[in-house]
């Protein structure tokens, strides 16, 4: 009996002792499923460094996660608005380039490098300061904002690509049957009435609130809804939706998946992105609580490379920010394995970096003005 | 053996007190002053500036939806809920726990999950109608119908079961001296039954009419987002963490359930309806 119990106490001090091995950690702070796990384990493998993931799902939750400091988080992996946020609130640290030698063998996509103007110019325009932002953030994936389009409307796509954001917003003059539906997310309504009028959608001011009221009233959308748009106008219950790209592809692949081909589902339902459109952009920065900074930046490094970028694409869905990694992405094209050839030409057709777009990424309004878009747009809903 | 009893009735007091009435006052002072998640106490300024939100065009708009939905779905749940439960009642099958087990069935599934099911079958194209060729609903997603179909579906077991548990507790002997004084059926129905199970008319009326006017699930996912309730708005204003703002729209609700609380004990002076 005692040799029994001598040896459970010993089985359990093994795994106690294995499960703080000595290995040096490297904590991140991700979204939920938004990483290749065989990626993860290929840099575990390669560097010798225990990757620690922790997951929280809005930026919000970041903000407060690293400004409660219960947890030293190496990197994190927030987006535009809440990176200018922090860089503000002097929460990040400035990136040593001399740690990232990969850096200098890629080139940034046109779009991730208008992201980062934009937001210069956004804090700028909001503090007065000059800060260039890819001194503290490396680019994760980045993605933009369309509409998805029911093509079962006969000459509904040449329209749009006729007349753009004016089908969508002047549906009486262009398509008087439409059904459109709108994101219920009111700084996207904003920034989606403020393209239609050629204006920056980050430029808040009462004139421009009124402006965009009564561009809102006279849209009068059948469908004010999040995940439902696209499920809609995929069941032809609506005829165009403003919704990011990704919720295309998430259904596209989705249909891919069930054995329809490509230009079965775009028959179907497809994806227009206007020349000016609302991007996103998810980077990775160091937060000053950070401990393993050379593991934070190892991790970076390992990113940078188009290999593992693409290879991470590969499950996340976004666009890759590097051309370098596009093009890896591109010579799938000709592979034999269907999937990885759809997963190319869905990049080829809807993050084309051929076509010149016009990119802003939203920046965070003060409350006051949040609130203000926020109420402007129940008022329009309400009627 | 009373002592024990006290004793037993005291975690749930502090509950209450904990959880339910520091939050109140909290929501109170919230909903009345600058505090937030950036302004912390020692700066506490009270100011009535947040209520200028209750004279907003869609605030108001929002008070009137709910009121009118909470209202006509209590009409309905009541006319079609109060003869499913005199049916009950009435029938010969002996187990009667089945009939309302039957009742509550819908219950057994997800709200959300239900609720966006009927939207999606309520919609122009569906699943339902690929099947039977035709459209059940006509198409009726968006509209108020919609939200007041779901509404009733929803709440309706609410009315059935309090009406029934009434029913059910009327001395069958009262039924057969009417019977014999000379009243019809129907006449005994109305001046003998019908008054006896008002009791759980009005519990069953408030069990559906205060969920459905605090409620906002229901009503945007059936009218896609175009019929806003106050709780869509109380909803908007936390997500945006505009806490003062639907602090003040949830104490205005409060004042709503207080007020027709105090209205039914009013009515209900010997407080046979459990309140």
């Amino acid at each position: 009996m005692k040799k029994i119990i001598l040896m459970a106490g010993l089985l359990s001090l093994l795994l106690v002792l294995s499960a703080c091995s000595s290995k040096p950690k490297l904590r991140i702070l991700n979204w939920g499923e938004y990483i290749n796990d065989e990626l993860v384990e290929n840099f575990e493998k390669e560097f010798g460094i225990d990757v620690v993931i922790s997951v929280a799902d809005s930026n919000e939750l970041f903000y407060s996660k690293i400004k409660s400091k219960t947890t030293a988080f190496d990197l994190v992996i927030p987006s535009d608005y809440m990176i200018e946020k922090m860089v503000q609130e002097d929460m990040l640290l400035t990136l040593d380039y001399s740690k990232l030698p990969n850096f200098s063998s890629v080139t940034y996509m046109d779009g991730v490098e208008q992201i980062f103007t934009s937001m210069t110019e956004t804090t700028f325009a909001a503090t007065g300061d000059e800060v260039d932002f890819k001194a503290y953030a490396v680019p994760y994936f980045w993605g933009t904002f369309g509409i998805i389009y029911n093509n079962r409307v006969d000459g509904l796509e040449e329209a749009l690509y006729t007349n753009g954001w004016d089908v969508y917003f002047e549906a009486d003059n262009y398509f008087p049957t439409a059904r459109r539906g709108m994101y219920d997310v009111p700084q996207f309504a904003f920034a989606a009435a403020m393209m239609y009028m050629d204006k920056n959608p980050n430029d808040y001011s009462l004139a421009n609130l009124d402006l965009v009221r009564s561009v809102l009233e006279t849209a009068d959308f059948t469908e004010w809804g999040d995940d439902t748009l696209k499920r809609n106008v995929e069941a032809d219950n609506l005829d165009m939706a403003f919704t990011y790209t990704g919720d295309y592809l998430d259904r596209l692949y989705i249909q891919l998946d069930e054995g329809k081909t490509l230009d079965e589902v775009r028959e179907e339902f497809d994806l227009y992105i206007p020349d000016t459109t609302m991007v996103f952009i998810d980077a990775m920065v160091i937060p000053n609580t950070a401990t393993n900074l050379d593991a934070a930046h190892q991790f970076i490094n390992y990113l940078l490379n188009p290999e593992n970028a693409a290879l991470n694409a590969e499950v996340v869905g976004y666009a890759v920010a590097t051309e370098e990694a596009f093009d890896i992405i591109m010579s799938y094209l000709e592979s034999e394995d269907l999937t990885k050839k759809n997963w190319a030409i869905a990049n080829s057709i809807y993050y084309n970096m051929e076509v010149e777009r016009i990119y802003y990424p939203l920046t965070s309004l003060n409350p006051t003005d949040t609130d203000a878009i926020g109420t402007m747009v129940q008022n329009v809903i309400t009627g | 053996m009373n002592k024990e009893f006290k004793v037993l009735a005291r975690p749930y007091m502090v509950w209450l007190s904990i959880l339910v009435f520091v939050p109140i006052l909290a929501m109170i002072l919230i909903s009345i002053s600058n505090l937030n998640s950036s302004v912390s106490v020692g700066d506490l300024v009270i100011s009535f500036s947040h209520f200028k939100l209750l004279l907003e065009s869609s605030t108001l708009i929002a008070f009137r939806n709910s009121l009118f939905f909470a209202t006509l779905t209590t009409l309905f749940s009541f006319v079609l809920g109060y003869f499913i439960a005199y049916e009950i009642k009435l029938s010969r099958f002996k187990n009667k726990f089945i009939l309302l087990t039957i009742v509550i069935l819908p219950m057994w599934s997800n709200l959300i999950l239900r609720t966006e099911s009927l939207a999606n079958i309520m919609s122009e194209n569906n699943i339902l109608k690929s099947i039977l060729g035709f459209n059940l609903f006509g198409n009726i997603s968006g509209t108020g119908a919609a939200v007041l179909f779901g509404l009733v579906f929803t709440y309706m077991p609410f009315m059935i079961l309090s009406v029934y548990t009434a029913l059910e507790k009327i001395d069958f002997a009262l039924e057969e001296a009417a019977l014999d004084l000379g009243l019809s059926p129907i006449k005994k129905f109305w001046k003998v039954v019908f008054p006896l199970s008002l009791k759980g008319v009005v519990t069953g009326s408030i069990m559906v009419f205060l969920p459905t006017l605090a409620g906002f699930a229901i009503p945007k996912i059936l009218s896609r987002g175009r019929i806003v309730f106050i709780g869509t708005i109380i909803e908007n204003k936390f997500v945006y963490t505009n806490y003062n703002h639907g602090a003040l729209l949830a104490v205005v609700i409060l004042f709503f359930i207080l007020g027709s609380i105090l209205l039914l004990t009013k009515f209900d002076k010997e407080g046979e309806t459990l309140l």
